[in-house]
């Protein structure tokens, strides 16, 4: 019934129809590629502050391009940087450039905080003062008042005790730059000068469209820059998005192209008519077409490892037309006979992919909906389609099926040779052992995908910079600010004594630059206390007037009430750097983030032991946190896997009976070996070796299921063999990618392949096979 | 000879402004170390009043400036290429970290260099217009180059012989700081 509905005429057409409307839509969609690791791995199971935290960071470094302009004469490098300063503001991907500050911004920045200095106290002045030694900042007062260098406005009616200028010095900066005659942003050099530009973007940095538009104005502009020895240097997500798209679209095409002309060149020696092997192309090309315009359609963004999978879709898009060309060879009407092989094939390999879209990885359920898709219409194009191609065509005896199983019947079968049972089960045994003992490295910095000379750029210029590129960060949560930065003054001192103990190099809180309102109040009262212990005392000392000490007690009173808020501080932030320590939601209220750098990063948590000190305080570590949320997926799709075959195992049952073992063996057991290999030979195998793992039950299973429907046919024979080296072909090739995930990927299909044709060699019954 | 042709030089030349450091750096000893007794005037101008301060000063060129101030109070300033500390009876009032403190840092340069009369690094914060005269007196006006500079600081005037002997510096307030040194010893 359901043969009869397929070779239908209107099937073909309704098919046909929906295909190109696809293609259609998808021709209209920009694509943006997602080349981040990070993204193949699920939402964390963090708080949700964390997770906002974390991803407020990423944000930061998104949606900014930093460009660092260096050369050796002065002039010719502040006219580069205006130059590409404008050239950029030109740009509609571009949101704003920020290159040059006005004085008047400057002077607004530094005396910002002038207006709250009775409440601005800096750590040493506010302690002495608690400690009721107004003397001692007296006697500072004084020194710094008859010292020679005593400068910046430092005035004796608005601020005799010198206190915001002690706050002023007290502040460290958040970016290392100075502003220079012209208002240039210009970062220290030992060599030249060199001027920062910071491009805010518009667009996502993962989109194709971004990238290209930002990066050709900066390759142009390089180009004309170098030739005047100035040297730019960008950094960003972008740039390292960029780099992945370009080296995914290269390989991939590099290895599509590959696998194809290797698959032509195989197909055309097999069956030497052009016609049929261009045959057997449709459905891989509709089956990868129409996936990719799936995923495209389905998904924001397509990631990078979704076309490593549709690389190796093309190896197992072609099983159902191999299996359906071969049999052609023999028979007229194919399509009954072989519908029930075919279509368990499919729903067996759905049902895998089905069960990886279900876990939680949103990578996982990209590749998986891609290769159920690519599947489903490749499967579709066969049975529609290729009987009415092949209606006309002739019986053929294929040369090739002949010679394979003439070859095959030289080599030994399991069935024949009890011995090889005993190997077989030793080998098992022995690769559950070394799997059992084996090493993992769950480190996400192994799966880094930007070329070394790039990162090695961006820790460069982020050094420069003076920008904190640790990963590591305390998060102080509460529902409202004030809250948090009464914790952060809570945890300076016990912070300070990390410091002093070598554990933390050093850490910035949010309260150095915005004390809490609770601390602004004690810091008033503390200064009213100073100014009527020593006021008039210093002013005789420098003889002055007493109405002098009457003004600037005056101008103190009529001062001391002004508070210092997360607003106004906002409005003097320069470089936007300030925000970014806040974290705000809209359901679990504020946290602060303090940045830190540690001695030994990997020890911190141990030797911090937060939990004991101050349990309410996360120490977030991304890196971490990302590399055992690795370790835990791995460990996890290890269980699905199990689930997979369990789940195969009772499809198959049900229609092989017993049989079943021959067609899940070969995969079960080309996995373990496969596993036990990689770790024996790579230093430790994480998430993405595993999850090649799926693909290798699907691919083994479709052959298993095919050789036991046909009993072993010679063409059937004939079809598995092409269909794994059209697969090894593709793998094999990705296993020699630049990109860490793709690598993994393509070494373990490839082997887990090859694993599968061997032993499912060794394990066919050899009474059959005849035909 | 060489003071002749040099005289030469500034007379022919029609933009000498530009070339005054390079000039001074010629007029100019720059000892190794240097000692000396110090008179301050701190004019403020919000209260039209005059501190008076003297004291005495030795310092190691690239290495250290000690500053006692002796009255009215008594205190030292010690200024390092990294760090600035201000003391009084060895206990220790004020310090900065230059490379914590880009302020502090630029204060720093900025006295080292006058002190030890390095025109080279001057030449990065200031705009140099100077007078010459009798051979061997030279005056010259220094205005800053940098934004951040010309909050504090209007300009600065030094003048001296084969050494700096007066410092009078403007600050953007109002305030006027001049410091004449006396009885200097190599």
């Amino acid at each position: 019934m359901i043969t009869r509905i397929l070779a239908s005429k209107v099937a073909a057409i309704v098919w046909g129809l929906l295909v190109i409307a696809l293609l259609c839509l998808v021709w209209m969609k920009q694509p943006v590629i997602d080349t981040s690791m990070m993204s193949l791995l699920p939402q964390s199971q963090q708080q949700p502050l964390v997770r906002e935290a974390s991803d407020q960071i990423g944000q930061r470094f998104a949606e900014r391009l930093i460009i660092l302009i260096s050369g050796q004469d002065k002039q010719q490098l502040q006219q580069a940087t205006q130059t590409i300063a404008e050239r950029y503001q030109q740009i509609p991907e571009v949101d704003s450039v920020l290159w040059q500050i006005e004085d008047q911004q400057i002077e607004q920045s530094q005396h910002a905080a002038d207006a709250y200095r009775y409440v601005l106290l800096t750590e040493k002045i506010r302690m002495a003062l608690q400690n009721e030694d107004t003397d001692a900042v007296a006697n500072r007062a004084l020194s710094w008042i008859y010292s020679p260098m005593q400068m910046g406005g430092q005035n004796l009616k608005t601020d005799p005790f010198g206190l915001s200028s002690a706050w002023r010095s007290a502040q460290t900066p958040l970016i290392n730059i100075d502003i220079d005659a012209q208002g240039y942003l210009a970062v220290p050099d030992d060599n030249g000068y060199s001027n920062l530009l910071i491009l805010q973007l518009k667009g996502d940095a993962f989109s194709i469209s971004v990238q290209r538009a930002v990066l050709s104005v900066f390759d142009e502009l390089n180009a004309r820059f170098s030739e005047q020895g100035i040297e730019l240097q960008p950094s960003g997500l972008l740039v390292h998005a960029d780099a992945g798209a370009r080296q995914a679209e290269q390989e991939i095409s590099t290895i599509g192209l590959g696998s194809l002309a290797g698959i032509l060149l195989l197909m055309l020696w097999v069956f030497r008519r052009v016609r049929l092997v261009v045959i057997l192309l449709l459905p891989i090309l509709v089956g990868c077409a129409v996936a990719t315009a799936v995923v495209m359609l389905v998904f924001e963004r397509v990631h990078i490892v979704t076309f490593a999978f549709g690389a190796g879709l093309i190896g197992v898009a072609i099983d159902y037309a191999l299996h359906f060309i071969c049999d052609r060879q023999r028979h007229q009407r194919v399509l009954p006979r072989i519908m029930p092989g075919l279509f368990l094939g499919l729903f067996s390999s759905v049902l895998a992919y089905a069960a990886i879209a279900m876990t939680p990885f949103p990578g996982l359920r990209q590749m998986a909906v891609f290769s159920a898709v690519g599947l489903i219409a490749a499967w579709l194009t066969v049975v529609i389609a290729l009987p009415r191609l092949t209606k006309n065509d002739s019986l053929n005896e294929l040369r090739a099926a002949r010679r394979l199983q003439q070859w095959q019947a030289a080599c030994p079968a399991l069935a024949q040779h009890n011995g090889f049972k005993y190997v077989l089960a030793i080998l098992t045994i022995m690769a559950i052992a070394i799997i059992w003992t084996g090493k993992t490295e769950d480190d996400i910095r192994l799966l880094q995908t930007s070329p070394a000379h790039l990162l090695e750029q961006e820790t460069q210029i982020q050094t420069r910079l003076g920008l904190n590129s640790s990963t590591q960060f305390l998060l102080i949560s509460c529902d409202k600010l004030e809250q948090c930065l009464q914790q952060e003054e809570a945890i300076r001192p016990w912070l300070n004594q990390q410091v002093d103990n070598g554990i933390l190099v050093n850490f910035s809180l949010l309260a150095d630059r915005l004390p809490s309102l609770k601390r602004q109040e004690s810091n008033a009262d503390l200064v009213a206390t100073l100014y009527n212990a020593e006021l008039s005392k210093l002013f005789t000392t420098l003889n002055l007037t007493d109405a002098a000490s009457a003004q600037a007690m005056e101008m103190m009173q009529q001062d001391l009430a002004n508070r210092l808020t997360a607003e106004q501080l906002a409005n003097n932030d320069l470089s936007g750097m300030l925000s970014s320590q806040i974290v705000q939601t809209e359901h679990n209220g504020f946290a602060t983030m303090v940045s830190l750098t540690a001695s030994q990063p990997r020890q911190l948590a141990q030797q911090l032991n937060l939990n004991q000190h101050f349990p309410e305080v996360v120490l977030v570590d991304q890196v971490e946190a990302i590399s055992s949320l690795m370790a835990d997926y791995r460990q996890q799709i290890m269980i699905w896997i199990a689930l997979a075959y369990l789940l195969v195992f009772v499809i198959l049952f049900s229609r092989y009976k017993l049989a079943a073992w021959r067609i899940i063996l070969p995969p079960m057991l080309a996995s373990l070996f496969t596993l036990s290999i990689l770790m024996l030979c790579l230093s430790g195998i994480n998430l993405f070796h595993i999850m090649a793992l799926i693909l290798v039950l699907g691919i083994g299973l479709d052959m298993g299921v095919f050789l036991t429907e046909t009993q072993q046919a010679a063409n059937t024979w004939l079809a598995v063999t092409l269909s794994v080296i059209t697969s090894l072909l593709a793998f094999g090739l990705l296993s020699l990618s630049q990109t860490p995930v793709l690598q993994h990927f393509g070494l373990t299909v490839f082997l887990g392949l090859a694993m599968i044709w061997i032993l499912t060699t060794l394990l066919r019954q050899p009474s059959q096979g005849v035909e | 000879m060489k003071r002749w042709l040099m005289l030469l030089w500034l007379v022919m030349s029609p933009a000498h402004a530009e070339l005054s450091y390079e000039l001074l750096t010629q007029l100019t000893e720059s000892p190794e170390s240097l000692q000396g007794e110090f008179k301050q005037e701190k004019y403020l101008a919000e209260f039209d009043t005059t501190l008076l301060s003297s004291g005495i000063f030795n310092y190691q060129r690239n290495e250290f400036i000690r500053w006692q101030t002796k009255m009215p109070i008594e205190n030292e300033l010690l200024m390092k290429p990294s760090s600035i500390a201000s003391s009084q009876g060895g206990e220790e009032l004020i310090s900065l970290q230059a490379d914590k403190d880009p302020a502090a840092k630029v204060l720093t340069e900025i006295f080292f260099a006058v002190l030890t009369a390095d025109w080279n690094a001057l030449s990065d914060y200031f705009f140099a217009n100077g007078d010459y005269q009798n051979n061997r007196d030279w005056e010259v006006k220094l205005t800053p180059r940098k934004p951040t500079l010309k909050q504090a600081i209007n300009h600065v005037e030094l003048s001296g012989d084969t050494l700096m002997r007066k410092v009078v510096l403007h600050e953007k307030n109002g305030d006027i700081t001049r410091i004449d040194f006396l009885n200097l010893q190599q």
